[in-house]
């Protein structure tokens, strides 16, 4: 029996498709559930002024509560609640649901079990929020260009740098996988879905939430501990940290589940002849993310239940003076921390090496080695945390073990790049806007990862910790890294995800605009570092002004590149709209002998594998498009 | 890849293998153990760290001693949940359904006596490292429980339907409905049993060692 | 199927060795510039002795890491060259090489040599004289007393927002500038009284963190007279990026004499204050913010 239904009611037009459950209900009840939690929040605490905040008369329990019930109302408007209450009377468990046919926009304003729904629902929000966040980058370049006239204060300065880096960070760990893995990662192993289809909408729907909920810190002054967080300094701020609080640990709670998802399906789901060595490298790039994702999280939100613990029933997680102690979320927030931005940059790498084949005409080299590198730096992530607290004051004896773990990280991570490297020998190079993003993302890791070597050798640290050389660091290996496989990946997979092409000539735009900006922005931050400036400072030594002038309209200048992609991606899917063909760059992975759009059920038969995944160089002919349904979906 | 995956138009939309929703879920309740312990591995390193620190000699400020008599009583309420319910669930003729809903209302039971003693302890969550880890520690693995107990819940009221009903009916998915509700009548008590063995080294760190 | 003028239709070996040449001759502009002519002045200057070995650490790493960097960016700018698909029009795959074990042997062995030897020199480097770096409450590297010289016990006490700093050998006062004598060895205790901030001496090549409840040590010692700018480089609150201040290292009796005139300046202040420890908790014990 299909696992597909087609819908037999009638579709609701108009106004009435508005009621039910969709996020429209979900935004109202969560509104709702807002004020409830506020009101309980403030009935359970009356006037005991422990809990109150010198801001604007807040009440910490009352917000947090106000949130945690503002989140339900959401879920439960979404419609998450209905399975689970359910299952609770004895329903049976169904893990595959209906996935109607119902066209149009709507559906992705719904809880959606298509997975394809589901992915295009992550590219918008992830997309939506990554230029929040970049809007809050052009911002803080604003206010460093003169040390001594300040466009924001102090504490909006904080703020902004803090909304910076948690969205960023909160974003973009779903970043790749959210939109990608979950619409490739079931066609790759060739199944209909992930394994739990309500979760891997339910994780989207909560990070959306969390994002909201961080946009709010703004209306509770703000939080002043930038996205580390640090305590006590989190406890003793204002109230704008318990939105901090929140955002990251439904960010946690997402990234857990996701996680969770991803290991679950790509176990389980592989249809017949996928065996592990058959695997595409993107698919285990998701699969080593997704175990870091499932394991690392959890004491996120540990960390953080014990922060928010510290500032509503006033228990002493963090305080020195009564017992508890700084160095505890340092290290909780660390273990966690570390393998995040391996969460971070292995996803990045997975479709690095999965594009390169396709624009070398060539299998990956050495696709055993990379797959080596990616468990190894999954595994060595664990054991690194403590080089962010070199100078902190841990115990002395333990730092020349640290220092060689963080050594031996650039071991897998080398894997990487010699297997991308390889590919490249003897290869037929497409310089394609995707291909571009590839070979830019080799030259940035590169500074990204030396600079990384700099940081891990203790005695060089003892200068750059703390200061801007640590900034460069991770925007080489974050942005430089992450962000530009994102942008590979969108020009690579939007012409099969929404069928229209996105202008070649814009892209080579954004691209180069991007490139330039992002190393004229970020290399002087080298020296800057070197010199001597603080991280999240609002002022500096005037000396550096020149310096400081360069980087700010460098950085406007990347925000002008994402115009461009911006006004590409308006330009190609909502208006001109050229439809894509079913395999414009001639790959030969699975995916793109699938018709455009794919349809609902994705495969009709079931696949069954029987070639490594980078036949390329086995025939010279070029590929041919497999004869297929018309694009416009089949029943 | 020569991957045979996409039929003509019209053409009979092949099912998908039913082995997979079973395996999902015995995969699915591993990996939750994985979770949960490391999400708890952040109290213990808590505990451990905060008292070995012991600074401004304040793991305990003033008088700091649980209530023994409440430790044992929920640490034996919550052992004697996942050990019913994992014994039936591994026996083919055991009554898994019975012995989940003991489970659940025993694991009620120790949750309601947890809030109790907090009410009843001379100590608050300020006194201290050790207060505060006791109170964290005790009052997530509460919370954590009760959605440990749903999902036994959602197993019992399931077996209690289909038996119920008499036969197996015929749902959307092509998979043996009994394969799956025995699926997570597996998982969720390997689960629930893991789950309580780190309530029993919460026990013993919290009420013995603390 | 079209070709690629004469280059595809080369064996290996010969790239090989183009980008081998390639390499070599870069290698030979650049590293003699890197260690010659960036490296004296390299961060953070030679302001003390352990600032002194930064430097050279960091000569170190950016005389290995420059072939490194330059194997890379010489490949891959061969490679963009020699392999670039030069009719696009048409797909053409190219050889199906999926690896070489000989290669990935070799590149293991470099890498971790690279590795342990960075790992093993780091190490040395850090365990000779701390580094500047923060050790926390039991230093395991302390450098020795210089020649004719002497030691000093600093307080660097940082509070939101400003660094203070005591003398326990001169009666415990406390200022709020530094100054500190020539050629000496200095040891700086590093607490905090809130917030976790960070104690940068960046000329001396000093930086620990100041965790309130803790006692970082941190060990420089001084060489000739030098302005030194103190920086607090840990967020730790709004006006973060102003905590800062000027330090001075001065001769021997201009320095007895600044501390004397300290004493005498702070006389009624320091009556006040609690005993010199090395820590310090709020009494009572309340809860604030």
């Amino acid at each position: 029996m299909s696992a597909i239904a087609v819908s037999t009611t009638a579709p609701r037009s108009g106004w009435r498709k508005l009621i039910g459950f969709n996020m429209l209900t979900g935004i109202l009840l969560g509104i709702v559930g807002w004020y409830v939690g506020h009101w309980i929040g403030d009935r359970i605490t009356g006037a005991n002024l422990a809990y109150f905040s010198a801001e604007a008369g807040e009440n910490d329990i009352a917000i947090m509560l106000g949130y945690f019930l503002g989140v339900v109302g959401f879920l439960v408007g979404l419609g998450f609640a209905n399975y689970p209450i359910k299952r609770l009377l004895g329903h049976p468990p169904s893990l595959a649901e209906h996935e109607s046919e119902e066209e149009g926009v709507f559906r992705y304003f719904t809880l959606s079990t298509d997975h394809k729904v589901v992915a295009k629902q992550y590219m918008v929000g992830i997309g939506l929020f990554f230029f929040v966040a970049g809007l809050n980058a052009m911002l803080i370049r604003t206010e460093l260009l003169q040390p001594d006239v300040h466009v924001f204060g102090a504490n909006q300065y904080l703020t902004l740098v803090g909304m910076h880096g948690s969205m960023m960070m909160g974003t973009m760990t779903s970043g790749l996988l959210g939109p990608f893995a979950t619409f490739l990662v079931p066609l790759m192993i060739g199944s209909r879905r992930m394994a739990f289809s309500r979760l891997s909408a339910f994780t989207f729907w909560v990070l959306m939430a969390g994002e909201v909920i961080l946009l709010t810190t703004i209306f509770f002054g703000g939080f002043q501990t930038g996205w580390t967080g640090y305590q006590p300094l989190g406890a003793q701020g204002t109230a704008g940290y318990d939105a901090y609080i929140c955002f990251f640990a439904l960010v946690g709670l997402s990234m857990t589940l996701f996680g969770f998802n991803l290991i679950v399906t790509i176990t389980t789901m592989r249809a017949r002849g996928m065996t592990w060595s058959r695997l595409p490298i993107f698919v285990w790039g998701a699969y080593t993310t997704a175990w870091l994702m499932m394991l690392a999280a959890p004491m996120l939100i540990a960390a953080l239940l014990m922060a928010a613990m510290d500032r509503t029933v006033q228990t002493a997680f963090y305080i020195p003076g009564q017992g508890g102690s700084a160095y505890l979320f340092q290290n909780l927030f660390w273990v966690f921390g570390h393998p995040e931005v391996y969460i971070l940059a292995l996803p990045g790498m997975g479709i690095v090496l999965e594009l390169m084949p396709v624009f070398s005409r060539k299998p990956l080299w050495g696709y055993r080695l990379a797959v080596a590198g990616m468990l190894g730096i999954a595994f060595l992530s664990w054991f690194v945390w403590q080089h962010h607290l070199f100078v902190s004051g841990i115990n002395a004896d333990l730092r020349p073990f640290y220092m060689l773990s963080t050594e031996l990280i650039s071991l897998p991570t080398g894997f990487i790049f010699l297997c991308a490297l390889g590919t490249l020998w003897r290869a037929r190079i497409r310089l394609t806007v995707p291909m571009l993003f590839c070979l830019a993302w080799i030259f940035n890791f590169l500074w990204g990862g030396i600079s990384g070597v700099f940081n891990s050798d203790v005695p060089s640290d003892v200068t750059t910790h703390g200061s801007f050389f640590v900034m460069a660091h991770f925007h080489y290996t974050i942005m430089g890294g992450l962000v530009f496989a994102f942008f590979a990946a969108i020009y690579y997979w939007v012409p099969k995800m929404y069928g229209y092409n996105l202008n070649e000539r814009l892209g080579k735009i954004h691209f180069w605009t991007l490139f330039i900006a992002f190393n004229s922005t970020f290399a002087p931050l080298f020296a800057l570092g070197f010199m001597g400036m603080p991280r999240r400072v609002v002022t500096y030594n005037p000396a550096w002004q020149g310096l400081n002038i360069w980087v700010s309209i460098s950085a406007y200048v990347i925000g002008l590149s994402m115009l461009v992609f911006l006004f590409n991606v308006v330009w190609s899917l909502l208006i001109k709209r050229e439809p894509a063909a079913i395999n414009p760059w001639h790959a030969k992975s699975i995916e793109w002998t699938l018709p455009t759009p794919v349809p609902v059920q994705d495969f009709d038969r079931i696949p069954v594998f029987d070639a490594d995944p980078y036949p390329y160089g086995v025939e010279p002919a070029p590929a041919r498009a497999p004869t297929l349904a018309p694009a416009g979906g089949s029943a | 890849m020569e991957a045979s995956a996409s039929a003509p138009v019209g053409g009979h939309i092949e099912p998908e293998p039913p082995e997979w929703q079973p395996r999902a879920i015995w995969v699915g309740g591993r990996l939750l153990c994985g979770t949960i312990s490391f999400f708890f591995l952040s109290f213990v390193f808590a505990f451990f760290y905060l008292k070995a620190l012991d600074t401004n000699h304040s793991w305990k400020i003033g008088r700091v001693v649980p209530d023994g008599g409440f430790g044992i009583a929920i640490a034996a309420l919550f052992l004697f949940s996942a050990v019913i319910y994992r014994l039936a669930a591994r026996r083919p003729a055991g009554d898994s359904m019975a012995a989940g809903m003991i489970a659940v209302l025993m694991g009620l039971a120790a949750i309601i006596l947890q809030f109790v003693e907090y009410i009843v302890l001379d100590f608050g969550a300020s006194q201290g490292g050790y207060a505060a880890v006791f109170f964290g520690w005790t009052a997530t693995y509460a919370i954590a429980a009760l959605m440990g107990l749903y999902w036994i819940e959602i197993q019992v009221a399931s077996l209690w339907r289909v038996r119920r009903e008499g036969k197996m009916r015929e749902t959307e998915v092509p998979t043996s409905e009994t394969a799956l509700l025995l699926a997570g009548v597996e998982a969720s008590s390997f689960y629930w049993a893991f789950f309580v063995a780190i309530g029993v080294l919460a026990y013993i760190l919290l009420y013995l060692v603390g | 199927m079209s070709e690629q003028g004469g280059t595809l239709n080369v064996e290996g070996p010969r790239h090989w060795r183009n980008v081998v040449v390639l390499w070599l001759i870069a290698n030979v502009i650049m590293v003699p510039i890197v260690v010659f002519v960036l490296g004296p002045g390299l961060p953070p200057g030679n302001g003390s002795v352990e600032a002194s070995g930064q430097v050279t650490d960091n000569i170190v790493l950016l005389s290995l890491a420059t072939p490194v960097a330059l194997g890379v960016l010489v490949y891959l700018g061969y490679v963009l060259w020699a392999f670039r698909e030069r009719t696009p029009e048409v797909v053409v795959d190219g050889p199906p090489i999926r690896g070489n074990s000989s290669v990935q042997f070799w590149w293991l062995i470099v890498t971790t040599t690279l590795v342990l030897f960075l790992a093993g020199y780091g190490t040395v480097r850090l365990l000779a004289d701390g580094s500047g770096g923060g050790q926390g409450p039991n230093p395991i590297a302390r450098p020795a007393v210089p020649a004719g010289g002497s030691r000093l016990v600093v307080q660097v006490v940082a509070q939101q927002w400003q660094f203070n700093y005591r003398f326990p050998g001169y009666g415990g006062v406390e200022t709020n500038q530094i100054e500190l004598p020539e050629n000496t060895l200095v040891q700086f205790n590093v607490t905090s009284l809130d917030v976790i901030h960070s104690f940068w001496a960046y000329e001396l090549g000093v930086k620990a963190d100041a965790n309130p409840g803790v006692n970082n040590v941190a060990y420089v010692t001084t060489k000739g007279p030098l302005i030194f700018h103190v920086r607090c480089a840990e967020l730790c609150g709004v006006w973060h990026g102003y905590m800062f201040n000027q330090g001075r290292v001065v001769p021997k009796a201009q320095f007895a004499a600044w501390i004397a005139q300290q004493r005498v300046k702070f006389a009624p202040a320091t009556k006040t204050l609690p005993p010199y420890s090395k820590t310090y908790f709020p009494e009572p014990l309340r809860r604030g913010g």
